[in-house]
């Protein structure tokens, strides 16, 4: 047998710290995916278009990285609202609406990007300065970028607070009608709710949250770059999927907090299996894979030998049309 | 109240597979009255109350539901004055949301949605004491998910969320035909006493002609998006259901010589 080897203590904080900052994208995913039941590929857009706003505004303008927050969340927002209005309004289908957006948003990107380099052209890249990045320090900030303690610390009380704001407005009236539009439409409507207008307020705020997610990663980095959108929406998923493996409520908030659980679960396995002997562009394999085995699992259980004892639940699960893997209640 | 006039709709109109779904029908109904409306597949029963409820809008008329125009008014935003149940018991209620939230969202048909809590703690008792009386057990399961229940149970929960902000009218469009006759004669019991209770104008589509004739005080039949019959009074209560068949096939066969004769 080939000894396994331990990603050390500094790579495993690391990815806690990374996990964390994208906390916001898998809630992002979960607003979209789940409650609103829309794939939304907006957020492979909305990503670095978060954090193309932060730093932009944290290297152009000398804005502390915590205040850059509100208005890249309203940016995320922004895109999320064109995605909404596409579909709602122009009929055009939901998948080919969110590709649009976020195909539009690359140059958009690009033009952020550009914006807030010295020389105003966008070149894919934007890093943060060294003066500035010591400028900004102590402005709430969670500089030095790459201290993963300070930084998951941080980043743990930005995503616990999301996970609370958007337990707190599901839990409302108007939370309840965004739900009924993604679970029912046609109910929703029969009792008067405005899917249309539901469908705005929810991939907007999901949006939103992504953005946010986007620029805390790229503080992290110490840069924004155009090409950090590329399979986030994998990268989500699995902390989504992962989290709800897990987490077997299909309470709605525990399904909140299996966000929390699922994306630092995601990034420790993603370390420990990096550390034996591979490159991290396998990331994406690796990431594709465990997807994949976490949406078979539930028909694994039925099926393996280790798993006998909850075949029955297993078989009920598939045999219910109601309640298919991954769907929430309550 | 409800009122249609001369309301007319087409489907695919333009195309070679145009329907005419209703050719200038009109209707009064007074409030409080309780129709059933019969005919056969096709003959435009649905799309009558698809039209009143606002999925889509007549060609031509007018619909008006107690005394305001709404002809071209948005479903949601008509949904004050209208209560539905549908045929499948799975279409009128949320599967993924609690007893009490589905029922909270119907509390707030038609009126805003704030940041308030979504089922506040008064309305939980109020739920507690609208279920009690349906005998189904529901009022100890107020937080059990939609999904779970049966499709008995979803329906009687549908009918409860339909009639529950007191609607102008209530439109039910076959919505015992997927239960077992048992349950269907629960719900049709529960339908009865809302409806008498809550004095609320109502349109039932059913194909069972005992019922048709048994419930509710006037009987319309159509065919072809027309009323071709409209009885109440003593003219319904001497009416039997082998004469409302006979009627029913001297209709269909009319269609059949029609077409015999263009051939």
């Amino acid at each position: 047998m080939v000894p396994m080897s331990f990603p050390s203590y500094y790579t495993l904080i690391t990815s806690v710290a990374i996990a964390l900052a994208y906390v916001g994208l898998v809630q992002g995913i979960f607003l979209a995916f789940r409650v609103l039941n829309f794939p939304d590929l907006t957020v492979n857009g909305s990503l670095p278009l978060g954090a193309a706003m932060s730093i932009l505004l944290l290297e152009r303008f000398g804005w502390g990285p915590l205040w850059t927050l509100p208005l890249v969340f309203l940016a995320g927002a922004a895109a999320g609202l064109t995605t909404a209005l596409l579909t709602t309004k122009m009929k055009i289908n939901g998948l080919l609406a969110s590709i649009l957006v976020a195909t539009g948003l690359y140059s958009i990107n690009l033009r952020l990007l550009g914006f807030g380099s010295p020389a105003g052209r966008p070149n894919g890249t934007l890093y943060v300065s060294e003066e500035k990045g010591k400028a900004v320090e102590g402005l709430l900030s969670f500089l030095p970028l790459r201290d993963p303690e300070k930084f998951s610390l941080v980043a743990l009380l930005v995503g616990g607070l999301l996970a609370l704001l958007v337990w707190g407005l599901l839990s409302t009236q108007l939370g309840l009608a965004v739900r009924a539009t993604g679970n029912n439409e046609q109910m929703a409507r029969a009792v008067g709710i405005d899917t249309d207008l539901m469908k705005i307020i929810g991939l907007a705020c999901a949006n939103g949250l992504v953005a946010i997610s986007g620029a805390m990663l790229a503080q992290r980095d110490g840069y924004a770059s155009a090409d950090a959108g590329l399979g986030a929406i994998v990268f989500g998923l699995a902390g989504l999927i992962l989290g709800e493996a897990v987490v077997r409520s299909k309470l709605i908030g525990w399904a909140i907090l299996s966000t929390l659980v699922g994306s630092i679960i995601y990034r420790v396995v993603l370390a420990v299996v990096l550390a034996q002997n591979l490159e991290t562009s396998d990331q994406q394999l690796i990431t594709a894979l465990l997807v994949a085995i976490a949406l078979a699992l539930p028909l694994l259980r039925g099926r393996l030998p280790g798993f006998a004892s909850s075949r029955v639940a297993a078989t009920q699960a598939t045999a219910n049309d109601e309640r298919p893997a991954g769907k929430l209640e309550g | 109240m409800l009122k249609l006039q001369a309301v007319s709709k087409v489907f695919n109109q333009g195309t070679p597979y145009a329907v005419q779904a209703i050719s200038g029908l009109s209707l009064e109904a007074g409030a409080g009255e309780f129709i059933t409306l019969i005919g056969s597949n096709g003959a435009g029963k649905s799309t009558m109350l698809n039209l009143i409820a606002g999925l889509f809008y007549p060609d031509r008329g007018r619909v008006e539901i107690d005394g305001r125009d709404v002809t071209n008014l948005a479903e949601h935003r008509r949904a004050a004055l209208v209560g539905r149940v549908f045929q499948d018991p799975l279409l009128g209620t949320a599967s993924q949301m609690t007893v009490e939230q589905n029922l909270a969202l119907a509390s707030v048909r038609g009126g805003r949605r704030g940041l308030g809590p979504g089922v506040g703690r008064k309305q939980r008792a109020d739920f507690r004491n609208l279920l009690a009386p349906l005998g189904l057990g529901l009022e100890q399961r107020l937080t059990t998910s939609v999904g779970l229940l049966s499709g008995g149970q979803r329906q009687a929960l549908t009918l409860l969320m339909a009639t529950l902000a007191r609607p102008a009218v209530l439109l039910l469009d076959e919505h015992t035909a997927a239960l077992d006759p048992l349950t269907s004669q629960r719900i049709n019991e529960l339908t009865v006493k809302l409806v008498a209770e809550l004095g609320l104008t109502t349109l039932m589509v059913t194909h069972n002609m005992n019922m048709a004739l048994a419930m509710g005080s006037r009987t319309l039949m159509m065919h072809q998006g027309q009323v071709l019959m409209d009885i109440s009074g003593p003219q319904r209560a001497t009416t039997t259901v082998p004469q409302l068949i006979e009627r029913f096939n001297a209709y269909k066969q009319g269609l059949v010589s029609d077409r015999m004769a263009l051939g």
